[in-house]
Formats: C-alpha cells, sequence, structure tokens
C-alpha cells in the first residue's frame, strides 16, 4: 500500500519538471513580436529597434490579426529590446519573429556581423528569420506602412520574399543562419534582400527592390530587380519569373517568356594557374506574350527568338558581372566558394588575394533557351 | 530560498524512505557508506543551495594537467 | 546473491544510448568545420582495437568482475587503488554528463528555470533505474533505443530540403595533423568511456562470445554519431557549426516543411536525456559497485540514493560556467588517459600473461593425466 504511495508521489514529483512548470507563461503574458527593424540614432549612438508585434485586443475573426508597432532605445541591440518592456505590460516574445529589417544607415555604418550575431546568440530567435535591408531613411518606416495582401507587414514580406525566386525572380532572400555562414565563409560575400516603400498620397505600401549588395561587413551599393534577376542565373537560384525581350533582336520589348525550369551549371577552370568560370545557363520557357500579329509560329522562327532570348540573358549577365567586379569588387556571386569546392589546390593559392583575383576574374556564360510551347495560342 | 527547501525536503524523503524501513538489515560497514556519501552529498548541495562559493575539483584537475603540458586549460 | 546479467541484445542497446550520451549533446569535435564527419570516422577506426580489447578481457575471465580481476592480478593493494582510481572516474564522469545535460536544458529548452531542481529530478529517474536491477536497465534500453534510432530518422528525413551537399565539400583537405587532433577528441569522448561500462557489467552480462555485442554496439552508436554530424554539416555549413554550442539543436530548429513540420527540437531533447539517463546510470552502477567492493560490502544497492545526490552535488561545483565545461575537454583528453587506456591495457596485458601461465600450467597436467 505505502509503496502504491510512494510510487504515485513519484510520479507526480517527475512530472512537475516535464511542463517546465517553473516559469510558466500564458498566451495572454505575452506580446508575440513578428517584425524587428534595427536603426541608429546619429547624435545618441543608440539602436532604435521598431517592433511589430500581433496586436490580440483589436485582431478580430473577420479582419485577421492586426499588429502594432512600438519603437525603443538602448545602447545595444539587446539594450533595446529589453527596454521595450517599459513600454509594454507583457515581456516581448521573439519566437515568431519573422523578418528583421536592417535600416540603410545601420547596414552601411555598422558591422552587420554584429548584429546578425545578437541575433544568432539570443535563443529566443528562430535561426529561419529573414534578413532585409530598408531602402527608406528608416527601417522602421516599413513596419509602419500598410500591408496588402495580409494585415501584417513582416508577414507579407516574409511570404514575398519566400515565393519571389519562383515567380518574379526579383530578390534574393536568406535567413538568419545562412547570412551567419555566408559572412563567415571566405570567397563569398552576402547578398540581402532590399525593401522600399511606395507612397501614394497618405498611405505607402513596401515593395521588394532588389539586392543589397554588402562588402565584408558594410553595405556598399543596390542591384535593380533587373539586375537581381542576372544576379540569380548566376547564383542559380532561379525558379520561376519572366524575360523579356524584342523579337526582331533590337527596339523595344515585346515578347514575354515564362520561366518553368531553370538550371545553371557553374564550373571553374583552371588557366595558366588561375582560375576562369563558367556559366552554362539551361532554361525551359513558355512564349506568353507575343506583340506583333503575324501568321503562325515554326519551328524556325522559335529557334531564333530562343536565340534572341539567350543572347540577350547571357549579355546582361556578363553586364552585371562585370558591373559588380568593378563598381563593387564584392564576389556576391560565390565564385571563391566556387573554387574553393572544385579545385582546393587552386584555392589555396588565390584565396589569400581573392579580391583582387575576383575583379579581374573570366567569366564565359553561355545561356540556352528551350521554348516548350506558346500557350493556349498556336498563331502569333 | 526555494531550492535551499527543496534540498532539504529531498533529503528528508530519501531518509524517511530509504534508510529508515531497511536500516535494521544492514551491516555497520554499509550504515557507514550509507551516511558518510549521504552527508558530503548534503553539505556541498546545501552550501550551493545557499550561493557559497565552494573550491572546484575542475581547477585542481587544471593544474596537474598543466604541470604536465602548460599550453593546455 | 542471485547475478543478474544482460543478455547480449541489451549489451548492444544499453552500450549504444552509452556512447551517444553526452555526444549527442555536445556533438562531435568541429574543429576541422566540414570534415568533422571525417575526424570521427578516423577516431572510430583508431577505437576499434580497444573494443577488442575489452571483449578479449571478457573473453579470458569471463567470471570475474572487473574490479576483482584487478586485485587478482595486482594484489590486494594495487587493486584497490586501481578501483578507487577507477570509482573516482565513472563518479567524476556522471557528475560530467548530468552537468552537460543540465546546462544543455538551460541554454537550449528552459532558460529561466535553476539547474539544480532539474538535475535533482534527473537523477531521481536514474537512481530509480540502477535500483531496479541490472535486468531491468538492460530491459528499459531495447525499449529506447529504436525510439532514438527512429527520432534521428525522422529529423534527417525532415531535413532534406534544407541539406545541402556542397556544404560537405571540399572533402577531406585540412592536414593530417588537424584531423589527427580532432579525431583524438571523439576517441577518448565518447569512445574510450567503455571502461565505465566494463566496470558496471562486466561478470553480469553473457560473456560466451563478447565479441559480438560490443562490436555490434560500436557500430550503431558510430552509425548514429555519424547520421547526426553529417545532417547537422549540411544543414548549417561549416562555419555555423563550429560557431554553436549546440549545434544539433540549432539544426534540427531550422527544419520545416511547409507549416505543419516545424519546430520539432523537442525531439531531440527527448533523445538526449533519455541517452543521458542511460550513461549516468551505468556511470552511478559502476561507482556503486566500485566502493561496495573497496568497502567491502556485499550489496551495491543501498546507498544509490545518497552517492546519486552525491554526484547531483558535485555536478553544481564542477564547473563555474558553460565555458569552462567546454574548456574541459581539452584537459579530460589528458586527464582520462590513466583512467581510460593505461589501467585497462595494464590489466589486459598482465590478464593475457596470467592466463598463458595458467593455460601452460594445465598441459603438462594434462599430459600425466
Amino acid at each position: 500500500m505505502i509503496k502504491k504511495c510512494v510510487c504515485a508521489l513519484l510520479a507526480l514529483v517527475c512530472a512537475l519538471p516535464l511542463a517546465g512548470c517553473w516559469n510558466y507563461r500564458g498566451l495572454d503574458e505575452m506580446t508575440i513580436v513578428v517584425g524587428i527593424a534595427v536603426d541608429k540614432d546619429d547624435e545618441s549612438g543608440e539602436y532604435e529597434i521598431s517592433f511589430e508585434f500581433v496586436d490580440l485586443a483589436k485582431s478580430t475573426k473577420d479582419e485577421g490579426p492586426k499588429s502594432k508597432v512600438i519603437k525603443s532605445n538602448g545602447k545595444t541591440i539587446f539594450d533595446a529590446v529589453r527596454n521595450a518592456k517599459k513600454q509594454v505590460a507583457n515581456k516581448l516574445y521573439m519566437g515568431h519573429a519573422q523578418l528583421i529589417i536592417i535600416g540603410e544607415k545601420v547596414a552601411l555604418d555598422e558591422d552587420i556581423r554584429a548584429i546578425l550575431d545578437f541575433f544568432m546568440r539570443d535563443g529566443e530567435y528562430r535561426e529561419t528569420i529573414h534578413v532585409s535591408v530598408s531602402q527608406e531613411d528608416s527601417a522602421a518606416d516599413i513596419l509602419d506602412a500598410e500591408a496588402t495582401d495580409l494585415t501584417i507587414v513582416s508577414m507579407e514580406l516574409v511570404k514575398i520574399l519566400e515565393t519571389d525566386n519562383k515567380v518574379t525572380s526579383s530578390t534574393a532572400h536568406r535567413g538568419l543562419y545562412e547570412a551567419y555562414e555566408i559572412i563567415k565563409t571566405d570567397g563569398t560575400e552576402l547578398v540581402l534582400p532590399a525593401i522600399r516603400l511606395i507612397k501614394e498620397g497618405n498611405e505607402s505600401t513596401c515593395e521588394v527592390n532588389g539586392i543589397a549588395v554588402f562588402k565584408e561587413e558594410k553595405l556598399v551599393g543596390y542591384l535593380s530587380a533587373e539586375e537581381s534577376k542576372y544576379f540569380l542565373f548566376a547564383y542559380d537560384d532561379v525558379e520561376g519569373g519572366v524575360i523579356t525581350f524584342p523579337s526582331s533582336g533590337e527596339g523595344e520589348d515585346d515578347t514575354t517568356l515564362e520561366i518553368t525550369n531553370s538550371k545553371t551549371s557553374r564550373s571553374v577552370v583552371n588557366k595558366d594557374g588561375k582560375p576562369s568560370v563558367s556559366l552554362k545557363v539551361e532554361m525551359e520557357v513558355f512564349l506568353n506574350e507575343y506583340a506583333k500579329p503575324d501568321s503562325k509560329f515554326t519551328t524556325d522562327e522559335i529557334a531564333k527568338l530562343e536565340e534572341i532570348a539567350a543572347k540577350k540573358t547571357g549579355e546582361g549577365i556578363s553586364a552585371l558581372i562585370k558591373k559588380v567586379q568593378s563598381e563593387y569588387g564584392s564576389d556576391i556571386f560565390c565564385f571563391g566558394g566556387l573554387v574553393n569546392k572544385s579545385d582546393y589546390d587552386m584555392w589555396e593559392q588565390v584565396k589569400d588575394d581573392w579580391e583582387s583575383q575576383f575583379k579581374q576574374l573570366e567569366v564565359q556564360v553561355e545561356v540556352k533557351v528551350n521554348i516548350l510551347n506558346t500557350a493556349y495560342l498556336i498563331s502569333k | 530560498m526555494l531550492i535551499t527547501v527543496i534540498v532539504l525536503a529531498i533529503y528528508a524523503l530519501v531518509i524517511i524512505f530509504d534508510y529508515l524501513p531497511y536500516a535494521k538489515s544492514w551491516t555497520p560497514g554499509d550504515k557507514a557508506v550509507y551516511w558518510v556519501t549521504l552527508l558530503i552529498g548534503f553539505g556541498v548541495l546545501f552550501l550551493v543551495s545557499l550561493d557559497v562559493k565552494l573550491p572546484n575539483p575542475t581547477d585542481g584537475i587544471t593544474a596537474l594537467v598543466a604541470l604536465i603540458f602548460p599550453n593546455l586549460g | 546473491m542471485k547475478k543478474e546479467k544482460l543478455t547480449a541484445r541489451q549489451t548492444i542497446t544499453l552500450l549504444t544510448m552509452f556512447f551517444f550520451g553526452s555526444t549527442g549533446v555536445l556533438g562531435v569535435n568541429t574543429d576541422v568545420g566540414q570534415d568533422s564527419w571525417l575526424a570521427f570516422l578516423m577516431a572510430a577506426a583508431i577505437a576499434f582495437p580497444f573494443m577488442l580489447m575489452y571483449s578479449r578481457l571478457c573473453r579470458l575471465y569471463p567470471d570475474k568482475s572487473f574490479f576483482e580481476l584487478a586485485e587478482s592480478l595486482l594484489g590486494k593493494v594495487g587493486g584497490k587503488i586501481v578501483v578507487a582510481l577507477l570509482t573516482w572516474y565513472c563518479l567524476h564522469l556522471c557528475s560530467l554528463v548530468m552537468r552537460n545535460f543540465s546546462e544543455y536544458i538551460q541554454v537550449c529548452t528552459m532558460p529561466e528555470t535553476p539547474q539544480l531542481p532539474v538535475m535533482l529530478f534527473m537523477m531521481l529517474g536514474v537512481v530509480y533505474l540502477v535500483k531496479s536491477g541490472v535486468e531491468t536497465m538492460g530491459k528499459w534500453s531495447v525499449l529506447m533505443l529504436p525510439l532514438i534510432v527512429a527520432v534521428v530518422i525522422l529529423t534527417v528525413l525532415f531535413a532534406l530540403n534544407r541539406m545541402d551537399f556542397s556544404r560537405l565539400l571540399p572533402i577531406a583537405r585540412h592536414d593530417l595533423g588537424s584531423m589527427a587532433n580532432s579525431a583524438y577528441y571523439s576517441v577518448m569522448f565518447p569512445y574510450l568511456e567503455i571502461i565505465v561500462f566494463v566496470c558496471a557489467f562486466s561478470g553480469s552480462s553473457e560473456t560466451e562470445k563478447p565479441y559480438k555485442p560490443y562490436i555490434a554496439a560500436f557500430f550503431v552508436a558510430t552509425a548514429l554519431m555519424l547520421t547526426i554530424t553529417l545532417r547537422d554539416t549540411m544543414i548549417l555549413g561549416a562555419h555555423v557549426l563550429d560557431a554553436l554550442n549546440f549545434p544539433s539543436y540549432v539544426a534540427v530548429k531550422i527544419i520545416q516543411i511547409g507549416e505543419v513540420i516545424s519546430r520539432i527540437e523537442g525531439s531531440i531533447s527527448m533523445n538526449y536525456i533519455l541517452s543521458g539517463i542511460a550513461k549516468c546510470s551505468v556511470c552511478l552502477l559502476a561507482a556503486a559497485k566500485g566502493i561496495a567492493y573497496l568497502f567491502g560490502l556485499r550489496e551495491h544497492k543501498q546507498f544509490l540514493f545518497p552517492l546519486g545526490l552525491l554526484v547531483v552535488a558535485l555536478s553544481t561545483i564542477v564547473f563555474d560556467n558553460l565555458i569552462q565545461m567546454f574548456e574541459f575537454i581539452q584537459v579530460y583528453n589528458v586527464y582520462s588517459v590513466p583512467f581510460s587506456i593505461i589501467i585497462p591495457v595494464l590489466i589486459w596485458i598482465l590478464a593475457e600473461f596470467k592466463h598463458r601461465k595458467e593455460s601452460k600450467a594445465q598441459t603438462p597436467a594434462n599430459t600425466q593425466a
């Protein structure tokens, strides 16, 4: 009898730590943060962090979750996070935070490694948080904007970023741990998606606008949405998107191809002790828009269109690589990583000097476009 | 404070449920080992729960190893 | 006194969980970045002869426990010294493992909970397991190991969309010196800790064919830890892997399939606690047997509760902070050599000599008869 009592007591006692009841926090005692914007005040040198959190009071079943933004200051980022408690009743809970927006000034002046270090080190943040850069004066402006489709700006931006390379291929997205790994690896530089505001009268909505280019730990420039597409081709990260080109080879773009599949084979060849990169893009597309009225398509005409499209894409990629080499000198295409992984001995020779090596790197681009069908219409 | 209470409670429970019912059938050697381990453990845990800083055996081991391999630790 | 035995299958499962114990939590040594798995394989190759050595010891003297063997080879005084040293090692190791786990729980899962209650409750379970006897430990491990393996396999399957094989490249480009250094860590911790298992269970496992269980456990544990290392490297990348305190936990945090399969890191916490309990219970059993042997007591089960609490007490004072815990691994490499290499090899060599003498003494008698 007493043994049963002891067993029951033991089971009960052992059950206590199972629920983590030492520091129980109810759902209504948490402020669930979804988006974080990092800015820095020039005069005081303090970090200004804005948090977009879900406003559980105002959220209704019909209208969906609503969000609120609060700002707080602190000498370091964690200081600012804790200082936010001075304004809210419940402690901020970061487990659902999905987006970090870094202000342009912060990215230009501060060491991004310090920012990434905090978010990686603190256990509450998921390592899959998306990191982005704001092109506006302050990152907080992005969080203050109106969301279009969903009701919370951060969640909308995350959805945009995640689906982008399947739909528009106009930007890259990086999770926190991916960004951290890239920063720490030699032979590759960080890119982050860039976000801007579109102002219409009093309202402003946010839009993803290309890529922010980093060199070492600081922001050095941006690539436009069109250039970002060529970047994604070079990086082998295109899963969808659209290519426009003039069907006659010159003039205005009037034909549109929808990409269904794209693969870039990246390889390195040793040319007299120097690396030479070769990119072979092969994509399968649908012809989705053709503006000039005429007769039916023939395979020859399709082949010609394929050639023009391939030429334009190839030239675009080469031009972008040259631009990045001369203007930024930052190996955002991970060519250094490519050399490292495929030809380690050559990497040993060039790695100390990779910055200047990258600027002179010879890159050959070959593009092959396969038009699989012309959608519903057979005639043009 | 809470932790001290937990430590005291657990040791009390151990003595009540583990020692008293069975101690009659033990040799003096058994009892001696039991009490020595109990008291050493209790002393250390009690002091730790009161936030008293106790000497760290790791420091001793590191010092010993450092005699052989000075660059470690 | 009835001799409690472990069947061969139970030996395999318990020994596998013992090996997996704290290496799953802390991860294998990651100094060589993307080649950590290769260094780990090297470690396995180096540790394999030791497994054979221990199996041979069991084969030579199947009825004697390791302590009795030490006494018969080294005499009463020498035997007692060896047993005392090994008992201290088992106690210390138990407290180190306990501390590993409570630090893991504090950093990763429950940051606001103080470590002492966590350790106390875990030790309660461990003591109860050891008190229930050797067969219970064996049967429990037979049930738990498939669970652990299933969780590992599931995490690998779910992680496929986040794994990138190119993170393992370039393969084997670190120099042999740093690979050997990294391998040495894995040899000492966990493989050569098998001495603790031998102390606890020698003389009480089915020892007619000791080779099969030990070697089978060795391979299963190696496969498990290799899988985990590869999975972590392919998800995280070499630099993040090296930068993290607990890389497996973060790697599983990243796993996400759609909206449903995410945040599954709780399952590997369960894995670790189970294997931690297995490792602690084996260490505690070895320590208890050692103390019983030293003081000439016939039963080791009486003082398990105070001993367990003593281990908890030791684990609270053994490290000041997490950083010291990781730094200690380097010191441990040297500190454990006498216990896990010198003493066992010495005993084995002396046992071989004695066995040879005995078999020579027998053959003249046989030919005469």
